[in-house]
């Protein structure tokens, strides 16, 4: 059962955002959501994982690599996003380690509809293993809106321990935005958990150098 | 012993009642210290002279029985005995190999027994017992594992003794990499059976024994990689065994005496069934098998154990059954990790055979490798392989069946690995099968494909659901590498417009109405009100998003917020603004509490019933689209199989999977026959002819007969029997 209100949200985040403006620091403070669960025990019940789209985009300096046909990575020149045609790729040689550099120096992939299916042949686990398995785009897709949503999508995945973060914003939103965002992750959460609130055993809401501040 | 005769008398008289004097020592030790002495340097002397020639067997008896003697009273005297325990287990490591068994075992029960008391460190003590492991000697290996065990298992019972599990895990480590086979895997079983304790259930363990899978000897690296595979099964076997059977003992209590005890024993029965069943609820829902998932690096593991599995050629190094281990592992720990690993799709394949060993196994090892980031191509040639070797004509349904269960298993995992061409002939050649294994395996693909990509299929098999998905453009296939990216809480937007249906009604009624459902969770949101300061009187229980607006409006004036979702709550003429709200998510405006998730979930499965039925989906609809009369007959016909269509694949796949569907005329069991069917069997009439039922019969008058049957027709007219 949920003894949480829309209110005491609205409430912790403005406590969040004016402590963020009164220290300025040199750097947009990303807002992470954090997450302690209960009556759940990740050897035993299944790990839940879920991808979900915010309606604001919570990390916009996102870093995002085009692994295209040549006509993406024209598009992609033409809007200043990094590139990778298939030599480029080849060129790698499946040597593990420019993988993995490969695989740090990006927190996402596009990939071309016609070449995702050969990059698991080019690249090997690499990817997969780093977690950032590129997404498919076509020639009618837009690689900016592609990459927005990439962006602005968030992943919950449990691991082997029972609490969870997740950066749900920044402090340069607004106070609306950010509420939106935080409920439409909370809500999201307790949808993936077996028990929903029961599950639950703490929220708390913390920029980059602030103090966390529990809203649950 | 150049003892005077008094002494030597009184030792001898001693020597003899060792345990008399032990019990003596038990009760009073301090009066007994001098004799104890006596026997502790007697002790040394003895061992002295045993140091000279640790392989001489006449002089062990005398010895292991002074051992025992002071091991069991060393406690009283501690300060006396302190060098006891090193001695003890000095002589066990120097000479454990060459020592008499007897004393061997003698000496290690003491030391057992003095760690009972804790005169000895565990540390110090647990690593001279992985030494011993090396002794050829089965009862006394077996003595030490249970030993070893349980003394760890209870330095774990009231907290982690992390100090200790670490130390302990580090040597276990070193005596895996032991030249002596034996030792290596009692070590493991050592640990196995602390981790199934669940004392060991950490990640280090686990990675301990996953090293063990590449150990050089194939027992012990059988044990490692049963462990992985099978340690849930076994579990579940042990509780099938105990298990009482609850037929029998109704019946039993139906005819037996009715006695207090007997009603109470039924109870325990019916007890023990309802905790186990919901055990196995629970450990349903545990679909993996934790080990795998602690294992650090999962991709290189599994490469290591793929390039061990082909590089092992000869029969001897890895035996079949070994190898098929090796494989159902590595199957698994791709299929877990949805790990990369492109080899093992043609090395499966080549192995999938009619005639091929336990191929069963092997096409449920097919399926567990498979998962959505393989590369289509890599599976469709299992998926080939499958369909031109067993997918046959002229081979018996069970084989039929077998790659059929084979394909939609692999389909379900990897659905663009199906070439439509294939998917067509498969069904068009077995649907109308001679056997009904092979149709009811057919119809599951069908429903499977319905499900994950209709369009696939031929137009006659889509069913009615399909047909106008496929139609209007809905159905929609998951590309190649395509996360499922939630737009939000699913089934949120359902609830929204229940709320907003609930609202207009409200409106129009005019009344507030009762909230039908979850009103416990309601009152938890107008509570929160109520501690805000403000309530509104007509609050309506069961409409939260009114609750919600109110919030917001109310603070919408304190503060200026904005309020997305339109400030209408009591004006009726207000539609236009109300719909607004319904283009922010309802997620993302409140926080939805546990009835919220109830109610959504019965929405969306009364939606998804409603898909699949076809409600709310029209083939007028669909323009440019004109069905056959066959064609919709087709679809409303084949509504019974899509059951199938919800069909979620686990992560594991049983052998038995494979044959599933599939029965043999043989197996029916073979029932005794109910008494109202014996009564109607005929007895001869020979046994009969001279009763008198019959003989009156006979000796009817023809006028008794006629009325008879005039009665029997009728009752046959009314239909009675």
């Amino acid at each position: 059962m949920s003894k949480l209100a829309s209110a005491t949200v609205r409430e912790r985040v403005k406590e969040l955002v004016t402590e963020a403006n009164e220290k300025p620091r040199k750097f947009t403070e990303t807002v992470e959501l954090q997450i302690g669960l209960k009556n759940y025990d990740p050897q035993r019940d299944k790990r839940f994982s879920g991808t979900v789209k915010l309606p604001h985009i919570p990390r916009p300096r996102l870093t995002v690599c085009v692994l295209g046909d040549a006509k993406h990575c024209d598009e992609a020149k033409n809007l200043g996003v990094d590139h990778m045609s298939v030599d480029d790729l080849k060129k790698m040689n499946k040597n593990k380690k420019i993988i993995k550099k490969l695989a740090k120096k990006y927190d996402a992939f596009l990939a071309s509809e016609a070449l995702i299916k050969q990059i698991p042949r080019l690249l090997g686990p690499g990817l997969s293993k780093a977690g950032k398995f590129p997404t498919p785009i076509t020639h009618a897709d837009d690689i900016n809106a592609k990459i927005a949503d990439l962006k602005s999508t968030i992943r919950f995945q449990l691991k082997k321990v029972l609490c969870l973060g997740v950066a749900v914003g920044n402090v340069d939103m607004s106070e609306d935005q950010l509420v939106t965002n935080i409920m439409l992750s909370i809500n999201f959460l307790v949808s993936l958990l077996k028990k929903h609130w029961q599950n639950v055993k703490s929220l708390y809401i913390k920029s980059t150098m602030g103090k966390p501040i529990r809203v649950f | 012993m150049g003892k005077g005769t008094r002494t030597r008398a009184r030792v001898d008289a001693l020597n003899l009642n060792l345990p008399q004097l032990q019990n003596l020592i038990k009760r009073d030790p301090s009066s007994y210290t001098a004799e104890f002495q006596l026997q502790l340097k007697h002790f040394q002397s003895r061992l002295d002279i045993f140091l000279l020639k640790p392989a001489d067997s006449d002089e062990h008896e005398e010895l292991g029985d002074l051992i025992t003697f002071i091991a069991h009273v060393a406690p009283c005297y501690p300060k006396l005995c302190a060098q006891f325990p090193q001695q003890v287990s000095d002589l066990l490591s120097n000479h454990h190999q060459n020592l008499n068994p007897d004393l061997r075992k003698t000496m290690v029960q003491a030391l057992m027994l003095l760690r009972n008391r804790d005169l000895i460190s565990q540390t110090s003590l647990l690593s001279l017992f992985f030494v011993l492991f090396r002794c050829r000697d089965k009862q006394l290996r077996q003595l030490l594992h249970s030993h070893i065990v349980s003394d760890i298992k209870n330095a774990n019972q009231k907290a982690k003794n992390n100090k200790l599990n670490k130390t302990l895990q580090n040597f276990m480590y070193t005596m895996l990499g032991d030249a002596h086979e034996i030792a290596a895997k009692k070590s493991l079983d050592v640990m196995i059976d602390l981790y199934k304790k669940n004392v060991w259930n950490d990640a280090k363990t686990v990675n301990v024994i996953g090293e063990a899978c590449f150990h050089s000897s194939p027992k012990v690296c059988a044990t490692a990689i049963n462990f992985f595979l099978g340690a849930n099964r076994e579990e579940e076997e042990e509780a099938d065994v105990d298990m009482p059977d609850i037929t029998v003992l109704k019946h039993q209590a139906h005819i037996k005496k009715k006695t207090k005890s007997e009603k109470a024993k039924l109870e325990k029965a019916m007890a023990t069934i309802k905790k186990k069943e919901r055990a196995a609820l629970n450990s349903n829902t545990a679909l993996s098998f934790p080990p795998l998932h602690l294992l650090n690096d999962p991709q290189s593991h599994a490469e290591k154990l793929f390039s061990r599995l082909r590089q092992a050629t000869s029969q001897s190094t890895l035996p079949f059954p070994l190898r098929l281990a090796h494989l159902d592992l590595i199957t698994r720990l791709v299929g877990a990790h949805k790990l990369v690993l492109l080899n093992i799709y043609p090395f499966i394949a080549k192995y999938l055979n009619p005639h091929q060993k336990d191929v069963t196994r092997l096409l449920a090892c097919a399926a567990q490798a498979t998962h959505d980031l393989v590369p289509p191509d890599a599976v469709e040639e299992v998926v080939r392989a499958v369909a031109d070797r067993f997918v046959w004509g002229n081979y018996s349904g069970e084989v039929v069946v077998a790659g059929l269960n084979a394909i939609r298993e692999l389909s379900a995992r990897q659905p663009l690995a199906m070439p439509a061409e294939l998917l067509d002939s498969l069904v068009a050649d077995h649907k109308g099968h001679r056997e009904k294994g092979v149709t009811n395996a057919t119809r599951a693909l069908v429903g499977l494909f319905r499900e994950v990509n209709p369009e696939l299929l031929h137009k006659k098999h889509r069913g009615k659901v399909g047909t106008i998905e496929v139609a209007k453009g809905i159905a929609k296939v998951k590309e190649y590498g395509q996360m499922d990216v939630a737009e939000g809480v699913a089934g949120a937007e359902l609830l929204q417009e229940m709320d907003v249906d609930e609202d207009e009604d409200a409106e129009s009624s005019g009344s507030a109405e009762d909230g039908g459902d979850g009103s416990d969770g309601d009152g938890s949101w107008s509570d929160v009100e109520e501690e805000e300061g403000d309530v509104d009187a007509e609050a309506d229980g069961s409409d939260e998003e009114n609750d919600n607006d109110e919030e917001e409006e109310e603070e919408g004036e304190e503060a200026s917020k904005e309020a997305p979702s339109g400030e209408t709550e009591t004006e009726g003429t207000s539609k236009a603004e109300v719909k607004p709200s319904t283009d922010v998510r309802i997620e993302a405006q409140k926080i939805l509490t546990d009835d919220d998730f109830r109610i959504m979930k019965k929405l969306r499965t009364e939606k998804e019933a409603q898909r699949l039925t076809g409600q709310g989906l029209r083939i007028k609809d669909v323009k440019g689209k004109k069905r056959t009369h066959a064609e919709m007959d087709d679809g409303s016909d084949d509504e019974e199989h899509d059951s199938d269509a919800h069909y979620e694949p686990d992560e594991f796949v049983h052998p038995d999977a494979m044959l599933a569907g599939y029965k043999r005329k043989q197996t029916k069991e073979e029932r005794s026959t109910t008494n109202k069917v014996k009564s109607k069997k005929t007895k001869n009439i020979m046994m009969m002819v001279h009763k008198r039922e019959v003989w009156n019969k006979k000796m009817m008058s023809s006028r008794e007969k006629t009325k008879r049957r005039r009665e029997h027709v009728k009752r046959q007219k009314r239909g009675a029997h």
